[in-house]
């Protein structure tokens, strides 16, 4: 019962914002939103806190022949970390809302698909069943789209809301695809009952590498992998809040969630698995590349974001679900905390996100400017922040898999140092390269409460999970662990040994450093020159490799042509002319037979006439 | 038809005459154009058809054809009233009581 509270409180937050109320106040109607969130979050970590794994029926919800699917909530190690991110940070998110909504001219509205958005994470998050879980899968990407394009009246905005929205559906067919085979062969979609039948091989073996494919294509486009991640870094068009929570630090982590929740589906399957391990090692190089020249500062932490999710999948390829949840934890705060912070550097300069516009704020906005430091400091995996230890276990773990795929993801990881150098040091650095950083103004406390909140957790949940150099603790590694009910992870190999541990840590901190303090020393002092019209390489990232306009190339003008000649011959020819052919043949008939009707009264009496002469004539004939 | 034992009697001509009128004013009612003309040609159908029905009730010494006759000359009477204040008024209306200039009904 206490699940479906978690679950229903921001539903009812979003009525009472959404329908009820309507107010135009942003603290009225941001305190009911925040309200909302906030005692989910209460009642999550009073359930995390219990330590009781709970299932809850609510009711049954599809029941049609043998297919039988009850709506469920259940809580597993998994899902009380999910839980307590998603309530955590969206509380927080909801109270730095409050403020930077405040000038807005429909609040209600931002709040109300706020608190909607959380009540669909949350449906994915608690449901037992995998329909309940797409149900969620679903309203996440709906509330998704309607916060893009939270301000509709600008064009840019709605196209870019409509692309998330329709590039999701290409990956939700995976999603439908895999369930339906479930639903078939395995008979129940109902996890926990789902993963006894895998263990015992219940399951034809194609079924499993089939389902657990469409899940990993409906995790590329919601966790935004190539091939369709293009939509993540378009989706800043929304409010900043919204770039935080939904595609920063949550939403966007449901596809790594879902591989972890069923994982044993995914366990034994190393097609899969090595699909995975590549492209999320390709996806955090690619968008690494492309955050490397990116002026406006949302879209630097948006490639970022997919660079980071590209580590995560890497991190499930290389079959550690433990590794990417950690980093989905970490990444979770620090990214929020640095796309708070941009939105707080974005609200004191008057709405300005270009980078080269910037410089020299952190004389203006001390707080802003520290905990931003914090952030970027987490990100590139500064020794003891929380990033440096998620990191650090993934590229372990893919040192585990093969030193190819440390190489290439220890790259990924320098280029991150980078470019978030980079950005850091052309927003708070320098002189101030136009007049709206001059007269830049720090945010009010409401908005950098939040902001202080996340650092502290940048800097402390690291520790819930360290390398036997750095006191042994494996709290991850232990809950995720147990959450597959009697299901265990085969044991592989032998630890590694400290020796390798210290020059792996060694290895990766020194060069990250090193590329830190060389991007910072070169854009310390940045003065606006060649980079403002880039050439070469710079030019292809800063187009980001062309990749939109390839797909624009290769599926959207193919698909607007046969729009168009369906349009032209189904539509015009075929179906319009049928419409045609049936209407001038009714015309033609009824304007052959208006000839008859003259309006002339003798007209008719003549018919009369002749009429009853022929009926009278008839009768004779026969008659005789 | 057997012309050979042609016998006429008092009914048959008064039938034939009731022909004669019902034909004439069956032709008048098709052929002419003013409303008046046309409403007199209705009439004289209708009592073309009245003297073949004295006619017949005659011929078989029925008197209940003859008071249907009656009758129907009374409702004639009412109906000839109604038929010439509606053409009155058709004539106020339009200045005009020729029929091919009433065909505001056509389609």
């Amino acid at each position: 019962m206490i699940l479906l509270w978690i679950l229903l409180l921001p539903v009812c937050g979003a009525l009472l914002n959404g329908i009820c109320i309507r107010s135009k106040n942003a603290a009225l109607s941001g305190t009911i939103g925040t309200l909302a969130v906030l005692g989910s979050f209460i009642l999550s970590l009073k359930v995390v806190l219990s330590g009781e794994d709970i299932s809850y029926l609510a009711f049954n919800w599809i029941e049609a022949g043998t297919i039988h699917i009850p709506f469920t909530l259940e809580t597993t190690v998994v899902t009380k970390i999910m839980m307590l991110v998603v309530t955590g940070i969206g509380t927080l998110i909801h109270l730095y809302s409050v403020s930077y909504m405040s000038h807005d001219k429909s609040p209600w509205r931002f709040f109300a698909y706020l608190n909607l958005f959380l009540a669909a994470m949350l449906t994915l998050i608690l449901s037992g069943n995998l329909v309940g879980i797409f149900m969620g899968w679903e309203g996440v990407g709906l509330c998704s789209y309607l916060l893009i394009g939270f301000w509709y009246d600008k064009d840019a905005n709605a196209a870019a809301g409509m692309k998330a929205f329709l590039t999701n559906r290409v990956g939700d067919l995976g999603f439908i695809v895999a369930l339906m085979l479930l639903v078939t062969y395995a008979g129940t979609t109902q996890i926990s009952e789902l993963l006894p039948k895998i263990a015992s091989n219940e399951i034809p073996g194609w079924v499993l590498t089939a389902a657990a494919f469409g899940f990993f294509w409906a995790s590329t486009g919601k966790s935004a992998q190539i091939p369709l991640y293009t939509w993540l870094p378009d989706a800043m068009a929304g409010p900043t809040p919204v770039s935080a929570l939904i595609h920063a630090a949550t939403m966007v982590t449901s596809g790594i969630f879902l591989t972890t929740r069923a994982w044993p589906l995914f366990a034994d399957q190393p097609d899969v698995l090595n699909s995975m391990l590549w492209i999320g090692t390709a996806t955090a190089w690619l968008a690494a590349l492309i955050a490397l020249t990116q002026r406006d500062i949302k879209k630097v932490l948006a490639y970022s974001t997919v660079s980071q999710l590209g580590f995560m999948f890497a991190a499930l390829g290389a079959g550690s679900p433990a590794g990417a949840m950690f980093h989905v934890v970490t990444h979770a705060c620090f990214k929020a905390l640095l796309f708070l912070g941009a939105g707080s550097v974005i609200h004191g300069m008057h709405e300005e996100q270009d980078l080269f516009k910037m410089g020299g704020l952190r004389k203006h906005m001390t707080w802003t400017h520290l905990t931003f430091l914090i952030g970027t400091l987490a990100i590139i995996g500064f020794p003891l922040t929380s990033g440096f230890f998620s990191k650090d276990y993934i590229l372990a773990k893919a040192f585990e898999k093969g030193p190819l795929f440390y190489v290439l993801l220890l790259s990924a990881a320098l280029l991150t140092a980078f470019y978030m150098l980079r950005c850091y040091a052309l927003a708070f650095w320098g002189e101030a390269r136009s007049d709206h950083a001059k007269h830049a103004h720090e945010s009010s406390p409401v908005l950098l409460l939040p902001l202080v909140l996340l650092a502290i957790l940048s800097l402390a949940v690291g520790f819930l999970e360290t390398p036997t150099i750095f006191g042994d603790v494996h709290l991850f590694q232990r809950w995720i662990e147990s959450s597959w009910g009697g299901w265990q992870p085969a044991k592989h190999g032998e630890h590694m040994s400290h020796a390798t541990e210290w020059m792996l840590v060694g290895v990766t901190t020194v060069l990250s450093l090193c590329v830190a303090a060389y991007s910072f020393a070169r854009y310390k002092a940045f003065k606006a020159g060649p980079e403002c019209a880039p050439g070469g390489w710079r030019r292809l990232s800063l187009n980001k490799f062309y990749i939109d306009e390839l797909y624009g190339e290769m599926f959207i003008r193919p698909l607007k042509l046969l729009s168009r000649l369906s349009n032209k011959f189904i539509d015009g020819t075929l179906i319009n002319g049928g419409v045609h052919l049936l209407r001038d043949g009714a015309r033609g008939t009824g304007s052959l037979l208006s000839v008859f009707h003259t309006g002339n009264v003798q007209t008719y009496a003549w018919y009369l006439a002749i009429g009853t002469a022929l009926a009278l004539a008839t009768g004779v004939w026969f008659i005789q | 038809m057997n012309f050979t034992h042609l016998s006429l009697s008092i009914t048959d001509f008064h039938v034939a005459l009731g022909v004669c009128l019902f034909t004439l004013g069956t032709l008048g009612f098709l052929t002419r154009r003013s409303g008046i003309i046309v409403l007199m040609s209705l009439e004289l159908m209708l009592n073309g058809v009245n003297l073949c029905l004295v006619a017949f009730a005659h011929m078989h010494g029925n008197p209940e054809g003859s008071s249907l006759f009656l009758f129907i000359v009374l409702v004639a009477a009412a109906e000839a009233a109604v038929a010439l204040s509606l053409l009155v008024a058709l004539f106020r209306k339009t200045g005009s009581v020729y029929l091919d200039d009433l065909r505001r009904l056509r389609g």
